[in-house]
């Protein structure tokens, strides 16, 4: 019982964490219709950010969390701006495999800069340090990454929802053309997603590197988990990013406890083939068709 | 394309200028023999035929022959040209820096041999052949080296790589000083294979001689990566296990890359285990297993591989770490061919060297030692090879069995609040 | 003319000694690089049918050349006497299955599922080999992996095998050649090109994208058991078939161009020998590897033999135009024989038949209860505002949308729900508002395509020279001729469709639609954002076809043109039909004149 209550808690904390990268994967896709095989590195190259604020420059947390997402912020940009913008009028392939050469040529140049030897971020709480439930022993930093999920859900809901800003990018989500022609600055709604996107992705590479440390290749598997979980819950779905990224997360833990260690990397992706063979539009989708 | 004939010209066209553009690319690199080129003395060497040149000083004559340490490669051998030493290293691709590193330590000892007038007054002429990190770019440095004429061929380190060239090196004759640990590449008759580092078998075994006799353990339980090194060090301690009658309470696997071990540990934790033998690759991985034991409150012995050796363990916050054993090639720092080791690589490079590159200086020091004996006739270089008995490098000592293993023991170690101290020696077998 | 025949006898004679002699230029080193290039190079291929012909994105690749290496290697070691002939068979058998396992499913889906899927099965057997040691002996891998053997000549050098990889490259390359120029390849292409255009064609998309994703399957399976028995290595591991490895894959056909054979050759080796020029870089080649195909697919991305081969093409080898033939010009616009005995088997002069056809989207109803029929031979107008559902109700019938309720007869036949690329074949044929051409391929291809449903040739004849295969394609390259000629762009054979001026790019659709020789053309808007002068054009050309015996629907805003076109109208207001009738009547209904004058009272 306490094991489950530990491998529940674990899941949802690496669920929240695919979840949290499956949104900046959803935002990319639903504004500009492509999927960002780099969405990996928006959390990789934060988190070596962070690692630069905090380790070699020693600055306070309060400064260094802000000034790390600031620097996504402007990576975003600068990703948009190199990686989609010049094929924004071709088709999606071009595109997604830009996005995989940028994915490449980014780990790489981190591999280049930071060498592979893995780094440990100064972090909130000390490596090792657990709250004791009983006999079940529960990570702090768990809490805080299942916590500050569920305020980026919260504050997401607010923004796009509920602010001018959230409705414009909901406009140009929709229809570009529309948009348009509603007086919507539709390339700037899309450097915008970018933005959020990789603000997304480098709160998710804060909130994971205590756990995982840091280093060049860390993005690309939960890029790929949260990838699946975006498809899992329903592409282009924002509830169905969240729900498929925590689906994912406590079925990897409870299938590696009870079915078989060895094949838990392989747990998403056969769930993933699972949902696609069954039911394409994810579990929480809807069926769209092309129209002509 | 309408017309067939005009089609077939165009493909035949292209494939012309493509293959003439490929000769034409391809051929310096395979007409002109290794050429001496002569850069300064600590510059960056080139990577492709590049040695040292003379620095002019004579020799000092010393006879300790069976060490690393001294300054000479000196014997009656007659050698009519520069001895070509090949290295089969990762110079390009994921494995690139642990290639860097190796190549930094060869580059050492190689200037050292060369400045103290060479073997036998003949210059090593290193030349550095990249396997790409991968099993098919180490075929292709191997065949490099045969066309370049060497003599012999330092590594690669990487087990698949040996087993995956094996065949190729056999049909060569290429001798082949690796580093690879997998215990069975020694053991499939290939003699042109000689090992300069502890095998999985002797570490594996080890590690269970030393949970079972220093350790009292009762409960022995196995967290490894399902790599071929964590696979196959897991199936030696099974094995070693087997053979007391006794039996693992649980074995978990994990993929090279997993970023959680919540369900493995919890797996062992309820096994009622008291020792775990850690056998992973990828020292990241290593860190987050440590700590994450340190959270389930895992209070039991660990014995780890030798990544736990790493700086990132080592960085670890204390109170994760301590206790922690760790079954390494050897102890850096307790002998004085170490000493001087240590020494070349700060000298030339300014920072700590790396400890598990000693035995790319050790290969060069011993093949120069040899050679200088009995010339570059790799039959009799095979025989001094394994005649090779209690010879000290900066590893530790050499004596070499008749499939080819250099070393026949690892060290112990055990980290105890920040510092790591040597525990003991332990003989495998 | 002679001379240039010499030039290209020498070249020919040239570059077939250098290859047949390749191994006695290069050092054993060299050649190890060229060898595993070329079977790189046959996984390459194999690519370049899934994502360069077909344009469907895949990165399990490595995945396949795995499952072909690993299926040899495991059967030749533990299965006596089994050689690597049969396991070649085995290889290229199993990695065919695990590509229609894969594909059937997840080729329903748009691009980025099969992306991910691809991902995802990558990982799923990359595990497998790592994990189920048993079978595949785990990290360790299969050693010992016997030799291929030509009767009793043992191909135990990597001379002797390279000619073993040399004739499968040749024998693959070629096949690949052929099929790129006949129906099965121009269908793949028609899917690249446009998906729902290649569907209205009558080509059924999922097999055919099956079809592809499996034949890559297959020339990877092959690439993997020549590339398991290699002779200096004969041992195979997992850690070689990584997603790292499909990347490459990807790259390297992206480097040479996606839709080149010489291009895939020439990627895989020049990316395989890339990291000997760039290794100084040592770890950072990588990282000018990623920013190489990044630059690429901005700069070049037909890629660097793409482009060679578009420079030759365009400048040096321009083919001249057919000649159309009188006799097939005179036939285009009527239907097929076959189609004709089944219209006219049915003819109570009612060609379709709507009946309270509906179409929903969530909410909204876009076309409420409509009811016409469409008599054999005339020319039937469907008009209204916008946004009255005409374009909903023409996709319905053209089989795009499934109708939410109604009947749609064809000839008597319930037509509702099928497939658009079954209708093709019943003799529907249509053209798009927003034209859908197939932009990169020539105005003949696109031509050709359109013939699809009117010629036989399953995927074995056109892999073959046979006789048969030769007649098929010349009776089809003549039509497609014979119907460009009738709509006077025979001219602009050889052009690309995309360079064509907007007027010209409509009557190629038309065209394309008549090559089906359908009984029935369903025209969307055919006179949008045409002048005057080309209005008058399309109105004869229309004309013309209604004399030959098609029958023609048709959506238009131009009320002009229909009025002087139609045999009879048809209005729609908001999705419900409000009127039916000659066009003189129409002209003078109420209920029409007020739904238009109120139309034009918002958008004045």
């Amino acid at each position: 019982m306490e094991d489950l209550i530990q491998l529940l808690i674990a899941g949802l904390a690496y669920g929240s964490v695919y979840a949290l990268i499956a949104l900046g994967f959803v935002l990319i896709y639903n504004a500009v219709g492509i999927v960002n095989f780099a969405q990996g590195e928006f959390v990789m190259v934060p988190s070596f950010i962070s690692i630069v604020f905090l380790n070699k420059l020693g600055w306070p947390f309060i400064i260094a969390y802000p000034a790390t997402l600031l620097v996504a912020a402007v990576f975003g940009i600068i990703f948009q701006r190199v990686a989609y913008y010049p094929l924004r009028r071709r088709s999606y392939l071009p595109v997604v495999i830009s996005t995989i050469g940028a994915s490449i040529l980014l780990q790489n140049g981190a591999l280049v800069i930071f060498e592979a030897q893995p780094y440990r971020p100064v972090s909130f709480f000390q490596a090792g340090q657990v709250i004791e439930l009983g006999s079940a022993r529960i990570v702090p930093q768990y809490l805080l990454i299942i916590f500050v999920t569920l305020l980026m859900v919260a504050f997401q809901y607010w923004l796009f929802e509920k602010t001018i800003i959230g409705k414009q990018f909901q406009a140009t989500a929709q229809d570009q053309q529309t948009a348009r022609l509603m007086g919507i600055r539709v390339d700037r709604m899309i450097v915008f997603t970018f933005i959020y996107s990789a603000m997304l992705g480098g709160i998710a590479g804060l909130l994971i590197s205590p756990l995982l440390l840091v280093y060049p290749l860390m993005g690309g598997g939960i890029a790929l988990k949260a990838f699946s979980a975006s498809i899992v819950g329903g592409f282009g779905s924002v509830p169905g990013a969240i729900l498929g990224g925590l689906i994912l997360g406590i079925a990897e833990k409870i299938g590696a406890r009870y079915i078989s260690s060895e094949y838990e990397q392989a747990i998403a992706f056969i769930i993933l083939i699972a949902v696609l063979l069954f039911r394409s539009q994810g579990l929480f989708g809807e069926k769209v068709s092309e129209k002509a | 394309m309408k017309h067939p004939s005009r089609s077939l010209s165009l493909f035949l066209l292209l494939v012309c200028i493509l293959i003439a553009a490929f000769v034409v690319a391809c051929a310096p690199s395979s007409t002109s023999a290794p050429a001496t080129v002569a850069p300064a003395a600590g510059g960056a060497t080139p990577t492709r035929a590049a040695a040292t040149t003379p620095s002019g000083t004579s020799a000092p004559s010393s006879g300790a022959s069976g060490s690393s340490l001294g300054p000479i490669a000196k014997g009656s051998a007659q050698l009519s040209g520069p001895v070509v030493i090949a290295l089969n290293i990762e110079v390009t691709g994921a494995g690139a820096q642990t290639g860097d590193l190796g190549k930094k330590a060869i580059d050492i000892a190689v200037e050292k041999v060369n400045k103290a007038g060479g073997i036998n007054g003949q210059q090593i002429n290193l030349i550095v052949e990249d396997a790409q990190s991968s099993n098919q770019g180490a075929l292709a440095a191997l065949n490099k080296a045969q066309d370049d004429k060497a003599v012999l061929m330092i590594g690669p380190v990487k087990s698949t790589q040996i087993l995956a060239i094996s065949e190729r090196i056999k049909e060569l004759s290429m001798l082949s000083l690796i580093g690879g640990t997998n215990a069975t590449l020694t053991k499939q008759g290939n003699q042109w294979l000689f090992r300069f580092r502890p095998d999985d078998s002797i570490a594996a075994n080890a590690m269970v001689a030393f949970a079972l006799n220093d350790l009292s353990a009762k409960k022995i339980a196995i967290l490894h990566d399902s790599d071929a090194f964590g696979t196959g060090g897991a199936d030696i301690i099974e094995a070693a296990l087997k053979a007391k009658n006794l039996s693992t309470v649980s074995r978990q696997k994990y993929t090279t890359g997993t970023q959680d071990f919540t369900a493995q540990l919890l797996a062992i934790k309820s096994a009622g285990t008291d020792t775990l033998c850690l056998y992973g690759t990828n020292v990241a991985d290593d860190a987050v297993i440590m700590r994450q034991a340190k959270e389930q409150g895992l209070k039991i012995n660990l014995i780890g591989s030798p990544s736990y050796g790493q700086a990132i363990i080592a960085d670890l916050p204390a109170d994760v770490t301590d206790g922690l054993y760790v079954v390494n090639d050897y102890f850096p720092g307790r002998t004085a061919e170490y000493a001087e080791y240590e020494k070349a690589w700060k000298d030339k490079y300014n920072s700590n060297p790396d400890t598990l590159s000693g035995w790319y200086w050790d290969a060069i020091h011993l093949s120069a030692q040899i050679i200088a004996r009995v010339g570059t006739d790799k039959n009799k270089i095979r025989e001094e090879l394994l005649k090779t008995q209690g010879w000290k490098g900066s590893v530790g000592t050499f004596n070499f069995t008749t499939n080819g293993d250099g070393r026949d023991s690892v060290d112990i170690m055990q980290y105890k609040g920040k510092a790591v101290q040597f525990v003991k020696t332990v003989k495998g077998g | 003319m002679s001379s240039r025949k010499i030039i290209y006898g020498a070249s020919l004679l040239i570059a077939a000694l250098i290859i047949l002699l390749l191994p006695n230029l290069l050092d054993t080193g060299n050649m190890t690089h060229v060898i595993l290039g070329m079977i790189y190079a046959l996984a390459v291929l194999g690519l370049h049918y899934i994502l360069g012909l077909t344009g469907q994105m895949s990165l399990a690749q490595a995945a396949f050349w795995g499952i072909g290496a690993y299926t040899s290697g495991i059967l030749t070691t533990r299965v006596p006497g089994f050689s690597p002939w049969l396991g070649l068979v085995a290889g290229a058998f199993m990695a065919t299955m695990f590509g229609l396992l894969l594909g059937i499913p997840t080729l329903r889906l748009k691009g980025h599922y099969l992306a991910m899927a691809t991902i995802g099965f990558g990982i799923i057997v990359n595990l497998m080999l790592l994990n189920w040691t048993e079978v595949t002996g785990g990290a360790d891998g299969v050693r010992a992996l016997p030799y291929f053997y030509i009767l009793d000549f043992k191909l135990d050098t990597l001379s002797k095998y390279y000619y073993l990889v040399l004739a499968f490259l040749l024998l693959l390359a070629g096949a690949a050649w052929r099929l790129r120029r006949t129906r099965v390849g121009r269908s793949l292409l028609a899917i690249r090109e446009n998906e729902l255009a290649a569907e209205t064609m009558g080509i059924n998309t999922t097999l055919y994208k099956v079809l592809a994703f499996s034949l890559g399957a297959c020339y990877a399976g092959i690439a993997g058991v020549l590339f398991a028995h290699l002779p200096n290595v004969r041992y195979i591991s997992p850690d070689t078939f990584s997603f790292a490895q499909s990347v490459t894959f990807l790259a390297m056909l992206v480097l040479g161009g996606s839709d080149s054979i010489f291009g895939a050759i020439f990627g895989a080796i020049f990316l395989n020998y890339f990291p000997e020029w760039l290794r100084d870089l040592k770890t950072g080649y990588l990282a000018v590897y990623g920013a190489g195909v990044m630059l690429i697919m901005v700069f070049l991305p037909v890629g660097v033999v793409g482009l060679i081969e578009q420079l030759i093409r365009s400048r040096l080898l321009k083919p001249r135009p057919l000649a159309p033939k009188p006799e097939l010009v005179a036939q285009v616009g009527t239907p097929a024989s076959a189609l004709r005995d089944n219209g006219a088997a049915t003819s109570d002069g009612t060609i379709l038949w709507l009946k309270e056809l509906r179409k929903d989207f969530g909410g909204i109803r876009a076309v409420d209860g409509v009811s016409l029929q469409v008599k054999s031979g005339a020319i039937h107008a469907l008009i209204g505002p916008n946004g009255s559902g005409k374009t909903t109700a023409l996709n319905v019938i053209s089989g795009i949308y499934r109708p939410s309720g109604g009947d749609i007869l064809f000839l008597n036949e319930a037509i509702g729900g099928r497939a658009a690329w079954q209708l093709t074949s019943l003799g529907l044929a249509r053209t798009f508002q927003n034209i859908r051409l197939f932009p990169e391929l020539t105005v003949l291809e696109n031509v050709m395509i359109g013939q699809h449903v009117q010629s036989q040739l399953n995927f074995i004849q056109a892999l073959l020279p046979l006789p048969r295969s030769r007649i098929v394609e010349q009776k089809i390259r003549a039509e497609a001729v014979a119907a460009l000629e009738f709509v006077g762009l025979s001219d602009k054979q050889h052009e690309l469709a995309k360079n064509l001026a907007y007027g010209q790019q409509r009557r190629v659709e038309i065209a394309r639609a008549l090559a089906a020789k359908p009984l029935l053309l369903l025209l969307d808007e055919p006179a949008a954002g045409m002048n005057s002068r080309e209005t008058e054009d399309l109105l004869e050309l229309l004309r013309q076809i209604r004399e030959r015996g098609t029958t023609l629907l048709l959506v238009e805003h131009d009320m002009n043109l229909v009025m002087r076109l139609s045999d009879r109208v048809t209005v729609l207001n908001f999705g419900k039909e409000i009127a039916d009738g000659e066009p003189q009547q129409i002209e003078r209904d109420p209920a029409v004149i007020e739904a238009y004058l109120g139309a034009e009272v918002v958008y004045a």
